[in-house]
């Protein structure tokens, strides 16, 4: 048994971070670490020269941590690492990128990289297992989470330490976010990285897309109701679409102002165009991390519509995206066997 | 001392419902109701269940002072047509304002008010003026609370036209404003009167609380962002930051705001205000392309200069009232704490 | 709402259109309003800028370019870059739009009482500068201040804005005014060739007992202002007016700010001591 092997996940990405910051293999390393709330993470951004001695980087590189922390999906950031600055004329040099990635947010880049927002050579991807991540929402509804002083995760549980010392030990599988609980691949292939850390994953999900089809099972207008009780409680503020990895046109159809193609305000058949058109994007694009629901601070439930989407790509086109460098969206491409059946049995 | 208890009454809560009851008839009644994901500005019904025990609202109070969307006024054609008239800004009762957010309206009155710019908002001071406050004293902070260190208090009474106090089986409402006390005045029927007992309850749960609540050492503050606007630690800071909007838009003194027409295909139109962020990549961008505010780092640092700077150079406040909702609602988890700690103690090493 | 409401615009008629120049994308409106309560009220200083309303597309900010003792008028000269100057350049003479304003600071006019007076522009952003000219040549205004001396740079002669009055000024003895064209022009062209901030330096106007107005594109004031300072301008006679984004014009919608500052109700018009304690960020 190597050294390796008897690692933890977390110690792991820390010693691989701090050998290609060392090495000058990368000029930064992007991972999660800590939030100051009990099992939240937040990004951290590792730049290879500190200006500082060796214990400065260990230190650094010391706070990456590995677990079901509530967190972004990394891909988000990596647009702006690499697009072009209009106002030069000459392009500096861009950021070689040790990225942190678990399986669907190697998907989300993977759509990046093939969509040319991101070079592949740019980005040393280090993949990483995934058990699933704590559901904040849910937690919530099942205790005052704000008074929580201190979170930890068990493989099997969350012991959540209260005011006064009370400790509430909690089932963590009750716990999980539904995207997870959903994943198709919750293991990132040793194939689609440049290093694959070894550690527990969550076991392929068997349904996934039970969800999706009870909602298309309701009759119509019980969709059209649920559609409408969710946009309603939407308040515009873009939280999805700046956490989705694939949004990132620079002029947003919603901001437009010379074709004007939707209202700026909360109105409520401007917020629906808005969701229904930012999801129709997303179609053959989605990697089903969930990041836009888990950053939408109202609650709204955008998987409902965002795996349907999926669903439909799948079914129609037999494609999913992200899994391969090489496929090619099929809202890209025509073949003279797409299906015509919305045309001709709508 | 007398003159205190005269000002301060006690509500039965087993009343609260007869209170909601007397007060919807005239006005419209909101408050915190009790829901799934924490409590929510909602209108009162007598049966609504309150949730006076979490720590604060998602959203806060003041989308009913500046409204996510407002329509300022209608047009047909090219002829402005009418603005909202004065009564469509009805009485309203806020039942249950924490501490912070009653802060939070008067930070907004000094931008909507005359203040600085000799203009006065009709929309939003129409609705302040028909507005009754009645706050209600946290007894217990929540995690992300530092209300003290931006000049607040749990049990504070700032902006408050009546202090409710949670005593466990009965409220302590003290008059704050005269709007205040003619309202306790109105209620009388309902209330009975305070005894010292209660204001001592009310004194302790408040000092008890204030406790609590974590500290954030802001003392370099003023002088950090004054002297350190091109510290490179800006870029790190902002780094995190997806630009989303959140903190913006659920902070309760946060009030930027765009102006837009919508017409419908017979020329008929409103002119709506909506809310904006000065997050968003195109918040300052001009007709012609150029932005002076293009990348993440600048606008992050614009946030953070313009609460606890700029404002405080303009009227002497800051435009934070530690409520702590960017902290708990940010995807990416950044916390304006560890912000400005950073900003204070990297200071000066530029 | 009975206080007067600052966001509602009174109504203006288009009276007349003027195409300034051959590329045809700068165009003066002069503009009337309909209402005589609303045309008294609207009382500016050169300097100040007001918001056009084109009701279903929108408003933007534009200084005014005619000047208070030009009663009966307002003229804005647009250029065509976005939705709101695109729609009023469609609109024809007899349309109804919206103005609201005057807003901003204006020039600094009690201090600019009793001095020299230089003006310094270029391209299209001559527009305040317009209304402060006629305003100070303005028989009843003339004497209370000094020498007026007036720099107006354009790429080529066809870009020049207001020409007819450009014409009557190089004849009159109350202003020493100079043109220049960037480069030497394909047409014909008698006067001065050379970029603005090289002229002024070649004029060398007396910084003595004067103030400068600048106006123009960021490159020409980055290269002016050292010429201006060498010439004895201290910093804070050196007076700019910016652009920025603005929305309501009033200081409350956040969106102008030059660090504490907003545009919109602390300027326009700032001197360059002013500017240079604020983060660059315009």
């Amino acid at each position: 048994m190597t050294m390796e092997a008897m690692e933890t996940p977390e110690q792991r990405i820390r010693t691989l971070a701090v050998e290609l910051l060392r090495e000058g293999k990368i000029d930064m390393f992007v991972g999660l670490r800590r939030g100051v709330l009990p099992l939240t993470g937040t990004p951290c951004f590792i730049p290879a020269s500190r200006g500082g001695a060796q214990e400065d980087l260990e230190q650094a590189v010391g706070q990456l941590v590995w677990g079901g922390y509530s967190a972004p999906n990394l891909a988000a950031y990596l647009v702006s690492f690499y697009e072009p600055d209009l106002r030069l004329k000459q392009q500096p040099e861009k950021p070689v990128l040790g990225l942190q990635v678990r399986s669907c947010e190697l998907r989300s880049v993977y759509t990046l990289v093939r969509e040319k927002q991101v070079p592949r050579d740019k980005l040393v991807l280090v993949g990483v297992p995934c058990r699933g991540m704590v559901d904040l929402r849910r937690l919530r509804e099942k205790l005052d989470l704000e008074r929580v002083t201190d979170a930890v995760e068990e493989p099997g549980a969350l012991k959540l330490k209260l005011p006064g010392g009370e400790v509430v030990r909690l089932d963590r599988e009750e716990f999980i976010e539904d995207a997870c609980r959903e994943c198709r691949r919750p293991s990132v292939p040793e194939e689609s990285v440049d290093f694959l850390v070894d550690g527990p994953s969550r076991k392929e999900a068997a349904g996934v897309y039970d969800a999706v089809r009870a909602f298309e099972d309701r009759p119509v207008e019980e969709r059209w109701r649920i559609f409408l009780e969710e946009t309603s409680k939407c308040i515009r503020c873009y939280a999805c679409r700046q956490a989705c990895p694939t949004c990132y046109c620079r002029d947003c159809f919603a901001e437009q102002t010379d074709l004007h193609w939707i209202g700026a305000s909360a109105e409520l058949s401007d917020i629906q165009l808005f969701h229904l058109v930012r999801i129709f994007h997303q179609a053959g694009r989605c990697s089903s991390c969930g990041a836009c629901a888990r950053a939408c601070p109202v609650g709204v439930d955008l998987r409902t519509f965002t795996q349907k989407i999926v669903k439909d790509v799948d079914e129609f086109f037999g494609s999913l995206p992200g899994f391969s460098l090489e496929e090619v969206s099929p809202l890209n491409v025509f073949r003279e066997d797409d299906g015509e059946e919305f045309m001709s049995e709508p | 001392m007398g003159k205190q208890k005269q000002q301060a009454k006690i509500l039965d809560k087993a009343k609260l419902p007869d209170l909601i009851e007397a007060l919807s008839a005239r006005a419209v009644c909101l408050g915190p109701v009790r829901s799934a994901d924490g409590p929510r500005w909602e209108r009162l019904k007598p049966s609504s269940v309150l949730d006076l025990e979490s720590v604060n609202t998602r959203l806060s109070p003041k989308a009913v002072f500046l409204p996510q969307r407002e329509v300022l006024c209608t047009f047909r054609g090219d002829r402005l047509e009418d603005s909202p008239p004065e009564s469509e800004a009805e009485r309203t009762v806020l039942f249950g304002v924490r501490a912070c957010d009653a802060r939070a309206l008067q930070c907004l009155d000094l931008v909507f008010g005359p203040g600085q710019s000799r203009f006065s908002d009709p929309y939003y001071l129409e609705r302040r003026e028909r507005a009754l406050i009645i706050t209600l004293a946290c007894r217990e902070p929540g995690r992300a609370c530092f209300c003290t260190s931006v000049g607040g208090s749990p049990a504070g009474t700032e902006g408050a036209d009546v202090a409710a106090v949670d005593l466990g089986a009965e409220l302590l409402l003290t008059a704050v404003t005269d709007k205040g006390r003619d309202f306790l005045g109105e209620q009388e029927a309902l209330l009975t009167a305070a005894d010292q007992s209660h204001l001592e309850s009310a004194r302790n749960q408040a000092e008890r609380a204030r406790s609590l609540v974590g500290a954030v050492d802001l003392e370099k503050l003023t002088e950090t962002l004054a002297r350190d606007f091109d510290d490179p630690v800006w870029e790190e800071l902002a780094r995190p930051c997806l630009g989303c909007g959140v903190c913006a838009y659920l902070c309760p003194t946060c009030h930027c705001f765009d102006i837009s027409d919508e017409v419908d295909s017979r020329g008929a139109g409103v002119r709506i205000r909506s809310w904006d962020c000065c997050q968003y990549p195109l918040f300052t961008r001009h007709a012609s392309g150029h932005n002076p505010r293009v990348n993440r780092k600048q606008r992050l640092r614009q946030r953070i200069m313009h609460k606890y700077a700029y404002t405080v150079e303009n009227s002497g406040v800051i435009f934070c009232v530690g409520c702590g909702r960017c902290i708990l609602n940010c995807p990416a988890h950044l916390d304006i704490r560890v912000t400005l700690r950073a900003l204070q103690t990297r200071g000066g090493r530029s | 709402m009975t206080a007067r409401n600052p966001y509602l615009p009174s109504p203006v008629r288009i009276e007349d259109i003027v195409i300034e120049n051959e590329l045809r994308d700068l165009k003066t409106f002069k503009l009337v309003f309909e209402r005589e309560e609303d045309r008294s009220a609207f009382r500016y200083l050169p300097g100040q800028f007001g918001e056009l309303s084109v009701f279903g597309a929108g408003e933007s900010p534009f200084g005014i370019a005619s000047a208070p003792c030009e009663e009966d008028y307002l003229l804005f000269t647009v250029k065509k870059t976005g939705t709101v100057t695109g729609e009023l350049h469609n609109c024809e003479p007899g349309r109804t739009l919206g103005v609201r304003g005057p807003f901003g600071n204006g020039f600094p006019w009690e201090r600019m009482e009793g001095r020299n007076i230089l003006i310094v522009s270029g391209g299209f952003a001559f527009t305040t500068l317009r209304s402060s000219i006629v305003q100070m040549l303005h028989p009843d205004n003339r004497r209370r201040f000094g020498r007026l001396t007036v720099v107006y740079g354009a790429r080529d002669p066809g870009e020049f804005l207001y020409k007819e009055l450009l014409a009557s000024w190089e004849s009159d003895p109350e202003i020493d005014l100079t043109l220049t064209v960037d480069r030497e022009p394909e047409s014909a062209w008698k006067g001065r060739v050379g970029l603005v901030p090289n002229v002024v330096k070649e004029l060398a106007p007396a910084a003595e007992n004067a103030l400068a107005l600048v106006c123009g594109p960021p490159i020409m004031i980055r290269f002016t202002v050292p010429v201006l300072q060498e010439l004895g301008f201290a910093d804070d006679e050196i007076i700019l007016s910016l652009e920025n984004r603005m929305k309501c014009g009033i200081g409350k919608c956040g969106r102008c700010n030059i660090g504490a500052k907003y545009v919109c109700i602390h300027g326009p018009v700032f001197t360059y001591a002013e500017l240079s304690d604020l983060p660059p960020e315009y």
